[in-house]
């Protein structure tokens, strides 16, 4: 059964690659069934869960390792969260992507992704997590470069698979250097043996192993992808760069948590990155004015949260921030979307006013931006004080940045909420489909009330949040807000001649990493492939024609020793032979008298011999 | 049954001479009909494989030329049996892909027929003596369907390859006759020989050997005729060459060099590993620079060979860690298997679209996925294969030969993964210049892939899929002559 929650989406992607032509505006009956099916499957294996047991299924495989899945209390939330949001995001898409004439591709697509992201929680052994993850990889390309006639779309996927396979390829590394030290990649194992590996070792592998998570999960300085991974429709930005797939390398991090906890210069390593990469992307996320952009950094951002609880030794913190960043994101996603779909730009100077034109999605977003902004009771207040509270006690000075990032977070999500909500309405827009709003509603009510209840509550991490923290993240996003309020809403302050500034221009141009990559990783892999191109043109081929040549010439000179030498010397012999014949010829007279003669005068010659 | 597999394809050249020439449409039919006889009994061979029992299955055995030591030694192991599959079913296909063929198809087939007969022949022999002629046999064939039936720079190309190729077979002569000499008394056969734990001259034997395999592998820097026979091969020679030719090489390290010289693999292993890693960094990163789509998958075979020889090298090396040696073998004749049917179905891809745009310059495509998609789907199939995506063949047989390998060669193999980084970026460029991108108007009424196109590609995709998923019956089959090499190394 269990092995039927990533089954039944595979089916439905194999179904609609192959029938999806003929089912044309039916196709998402097949993929959305198939994922309700995986939905209510999850359900039954997660409330069995919920009742302190854990599922396991394993069948025999390769020689070193089984295909084994397993359901515990955190892969049991995460199942959920996937197939809950992802079943949203389907309903949502089928009236986004109204009219494409790949509708039904989409839709198979997104099944395919949905049964590699199963795969990747339910996997209970490395080589299985690496496959799906792989697999998601997959799918994230496929659906980053739906719209490949686009040629940034065509290179956004292209980057996005690179720059992850880049991290990947310390992740399998990590995976061989495991299998090396313990013999080993299944979990139960992993957690039994690796105390008896030494301190090095281990930091050594989880290092390697993280870098495949700083890959996935967009974390400096691999992030660069994810930005640009917006090219493809919104709702694939939703359910795999914000709730989804970008989440993986927080869960694999969870999920091996047990080895990460052996390495404590890992996990520093790995919380004050996170918290770099948070405030790194805040503060991009503050320049830019494409919305699904500004998206694309908070989710980075927040990935960055998630990080530097793990590194705060607070991993249920991390994965609790998971699932509620994970419904209030995919909102603030499709939000996005759905004005988008109104307003046709991601632009926000082309947007204003749509509180009165869209109120659902205005009321939605609204619910989603308090939750990132972290305003009690919304659900994003529980959690990021959860790690906050974390990194309070274990990486202090990680918490002063934190509190930092908390007021940018806040100043530049009501940035883009006081640009394009209020004020005169351009253009005609109008409120989308119920197909799409019915989905935003279900998830405004999670991204309200999810922090209510930590599913994780009661772990042996957990510490008692100081009031500090309390009193230091909400003043510093209500302080955001105000902020941002006498900016963009009052407009008390003005900014103008702002922009000319070299620190904006540095920020807002991302810090140059792209044109970084682009210049020191592109172009020498670039130079080096021409250079060894020509090479193997000019010296190996080179060598090998000259052989070849000197073959030919060895041939020639033979043939002409062979012409003259050898054939001259028989000709000479033929020539000499024929000068006789020549000479001998001319005694060749027919006539009788002649030859007559030459027998007289011989025999006379004969006798006189003779005597 | 070995010796009708082998020589069917015999009755079948013996048919088609007397043929005249102008039944083409039989000619195509019939020699397709007589590649399958071969195909179906290496798929009972697959069968009847008893996959418990140690040493080599369906011997046969007859004195040949008695005087001189010379037997009609024929038999097959766990090694040998994936590769007679993989030749039966590539020529198969091959020759349905080659229907199209035009000019002078009696000749064609023929001497595909003929091409088969050596392949196969290389994968049963177990006298050296015979192996080599059958070695030789593949050779011609291969030749002139280069020469003549190939492209601008055919005759450069196919002199190129036969000379390069001969170059190597001498080498090998020699390395076998040593070992002839070496015995008492003197034999060709691999089982006598083979009892003969270190034989005199070793070193020399292992490099003429070496230097055969290696040029037919091929490894760095013995590869540049590959380029040019496959850029001048007709679409079904480019097939074979890749599929089934190349693995000749590694074929011979698994049969001869392992057992045959066990001492000296042991010195040889490191150096090996070092080209491999070569073949592996460099084949990926020239490969990146071509312009001509055909000499891009050859370069990638470069690439992808590497794997092979890098798993193949861990096995010869004078580890205890039998695991991990027999690991990085089967990964390494998994890759074999893999390749053959990745490559092979790549370059069918190439023929597909040349056929209609008659180019295979990168920069004249574009925008393909737009008008052709069930090209462009097979086409990224494929392509995700080479990349060694999970869930594909490439990706299981890469990952055994590394586990196997990373103990044994902990550098090596860790810088070989880098190859993986730079092959990944390879494979999607080209899907982005080929496929991807705004529609091209000349493409307009470009044909997308039909029936028997669709049916080649699919019969290697599925296999590529269920590999990838389900490679147990693979590994279960040289399960046992696997553990043999490894321990009698």
């Amino acid at each position: 059964m269990v092995i039927l929650i990533p089954l039944l989406p595979a089916l439905a992607f194999a179904a609609l690659v192959f029938f999806g032509w003929q089912l044309k505006e039916r196709a998402p009956y097949v993929s959305i069934a198939a994922l309700a099916g995986s939905f209510l499957l999850s359900l039954l294996a997660a409330i069995e869960v919920f009742q302190g047991t854990t599922i396991e299924v394993s069948a025999a495989w390769l020689p070193i390792v089984a295909f084994s899945f397993r359901i515990d209390l955190i892969s049991a939330w995460m199942l959920l969260l996937v197939t809950g949001v992802g079943l949203m995001i389907q309903i949502y898409s089928i009236g986004y992507m109204k009219g494409d004439p790949r509708f039904a591709r989409f839709f198979a697509y997104l099944s395919l992704f949905c049964a590699a992201m199963l795969g990747v929680v339910l996997a209970n052994n490395l080589l299985l997590l690496y496959i799906f993850w792989e697999l998601v990889g997959l799918g994230s390309y496929l659906l980053i470069g739906f719209w490949f006639e686009k040629p940034s779309a065509a290179a956004a996927c292209k980057k996005a698979f690179i720059f992850t396979r880049a991290g990947d390829i310390g992740f399998f590394l990590g995976i061989l250097l495991l299998f090396l030290s313990l013999g080993a990649i299944d979990f139960q194992t992993i957690f039994s043996q690796a105390h008896t590996l030494s301190v090095p070792l281990v930091t050594a592998i989880t290092l390697l192993i993280f870098c495949g998570a700083i890959g996935k999960s967009a974390q400096f300085p691999l992030h660069v992808w994810l930005p640009d991974a917006m090219e493809g429709p919104t709702p694939v930005s939703a359910l795999i760069h914000a709730a989804t797939m970008v989440a993986a390398g927080v869960y694999m991090v969870a999920r091996l948590f047990p080895l990460f906890e052996l390495a404590p210069l890992t996990l520093t390593i790995i919380g004050y990155l996170g918290i770099g990469t948070a405030l790194m992307a805040c503060l991009i996320a503050v320049t830019q004015t494409d919305i699904k952009k500004i998206m694309a950094y908070s989710t980075i951002s927040q990935l960055g949260f998630m990080m530097l609880a793990m590194g705060a030794n607070a991993p249920e913190a991390g994965m609790f921030h998971l699932l509620t960043h994970g419904f209030f994101k995919a909102l603030l996603f499709l939000g996005a979307g759905s004005i988008i779909h109104a307003v046709h730009s991601n632009e926000m100077s082309e947007m204003g006013g749509l509180a009165k034109a869209m109120p659902i999605t205005f009321a939605t977003t609204m619910i989603g931006a308090l939750a990132l902004t972290g305003i009690p009771p919304f659900s994003g207040f529980f959690s990021k004080d959860e790690i906050l509270a974390a990194a309070y006690h274990n990486l202090p000075v990680a918490f002063w940045l934190a509190v930092a990032a908390v007021f940018l977070t806040a100043f530049y999500v009501f940035r883009m909420i006081f640009k394009i909500f209020p004020g005169q309405v351009k253009g005609h827009p109008h409120e989308s489909p119920r197909v799409m709003t019915v989905p935003l509603i279900i998830l405004a009510v999670f991204a309200f009330g999810f922090g209510f209840f930590n599913p994780f509550a009661g772990g042996h991490h957990e510490e008692a949040a100081p009031l500090l923290v309390f009193a230091s993240s909400l003043g510093m996003a209500t302080l955001g807000i105000f902020t941002a309020w006498l900016l963009y809403g009052a407009k008390v302050v003005s900014l103008a001649g702002w922009h000319n500034n070299f620190l904006y221009k540095f920020v807002a141009n991302k810090f140059y990493l792209d044109e970084f990559f682009i210049y020191v990783f592109g172009w020498t892999a670039t130079a080096v492939s021409q250079g060894l191109a020509i090479f193997d043109q000019l010296v190996i081929d080179g060598i090998v024609n000259l052989v070849g040549r000197v073959g030919w010439i060895f041939a020639f000179v033979n043939s002409f020793f062979d012409i003259y030498i050898v054939d001259g010397l028989v000709n000479l012999l033929a020539k000499i032979s024929a000068l006789f014949g020549e000479a001998l010829r001319r005694a060749q007279t027919g006539l009788v008298q002649n030859y007559l003669l030459f027998v007289v005068v011989g025999i006379v010659l004969v006798l006189l011999i003779r005597r | 049954m070995l010796s009708t597999i082998i020589f069917a394809p015999l009755v079948g050249i013996l048919v088609l001479l007397f043929t005249p020439r102008d039944k083409a449409a039989f000619i195509k039919v019939f020699a397709t009909a007589v590649s399958a006889v071969p195909l179906a009994l290496t798929g009972i061979l697959w069968y009847l494989f008893d996959r418990g029992a140690a040493g080599f299955q369906f011997q046969e055995v007859f004195q040949w030329l008695p005087t001189l030591g010379i037997k009609y030694h024929l038999g097959i192991d766990g090694i040998s049996l994936p590769m007679l599959v993989l030749t039966a079913l590539l020529t198969t296909l091959s020759l349905i892909y080659s229907w199209i063929i035009k000019e002078r198809p009696k000749e064609y087939f023929i001497l595909f027929l003929l091409l088969e007969i050596g392949m196969l022949g290389v994968f049963s022999a177990l006298d050296l003596f015979l192996f080599y002629i059958f070695w030789e046999v593949s050779l011609v064939p291969m030749y002139f369907l280069i020469g003549v039936w190939g492209g601008a720079r055919k005759e450069y190309a196919a002199i190129k390859f036969f000379l390069y190729t001969l170059a190597g077979s001498l080498a090998m002569l020699l390395s076998i006759l040593i070992l002839y000499f070496n015995a008492s008394p003197h034999s060709f056969d691999l089982l006598e020989l083979s009892k003969i734990a270190d034989p005199r001259l070793g070193a020399l034997v292992f490099l003429g050997f070496f230097l055969a395999f290696a040029i037919k592998v091929p490894m760095f820097p013995f590869h540049t005729w590959l380029p040019d026979a496959h850029v001048e091969a007709p679409t079904a020679g480019s097939v074979i060459l890749a599929g089934v030719l190349l693995k000749m090489g590694s074929y011979g390290f698994l049969r001869f060099s392992m057992p045959l010289l066990p001492e000296s693999c042991k010195y040889f292993a490191v150096p090996i590993a070092i080209l491999a890693l070569i073949s592996i960094i460099y084949g990926a990163f020239v490969s990146m620079a071509q312009k001509d789509l055909k000499k891009l998958i050859a370069y990638s075979s470069v690439n992808h060979m590497g794997y092979v020889m890098l798993g193949i090298a861990a096995a010869m090396a004078a580890s205890t860690n039998l695991v991990a040696r027999s690991t990085a073998v089967s990964g390494a004749i998994m890759q074999m298997v893999s390749h053959g049917l990745i490559t092979g179905g790549l370059f069918l891809l190439v023929g597909v679209i040349y056929e209609r745009t008659h180019t295979r310059q990168l920069s004249d495509y574009g925008g393909l996925a737009a008008k052709v998609p069930v090209y462009a789907g097979l086409f990224s199939f494929f392509a995700f294969g080479s990349l060694g995506l999970p869930a594909l063949s490439g990706f299981i047989s890469e990952f055994l030969i590394f586990v196997g390998s990373f103990p044994i060669f902990p550098v090596v193999t860790g810088l070989a993964l880098l190859g993986v980084l730079v092959t990944a970026a390879l494979i999607l460029y080209t899907i982005e210049k080929m496929l991807l991108g705004p529609a091209l108007p000349k493409f307009n009424l470009l044909q997308d892939a039909d029936g028997r196109e669709i049916f080649c590609l699919a019969v290697l995709g599925v296999l590529i899929l269920f590999l990838g998923i389900y490679p147990v019956p693979l590994l279960d089959v040289m399960g046992k002559a696997v553990s043999m090499l490894v321990g009698g190394v």
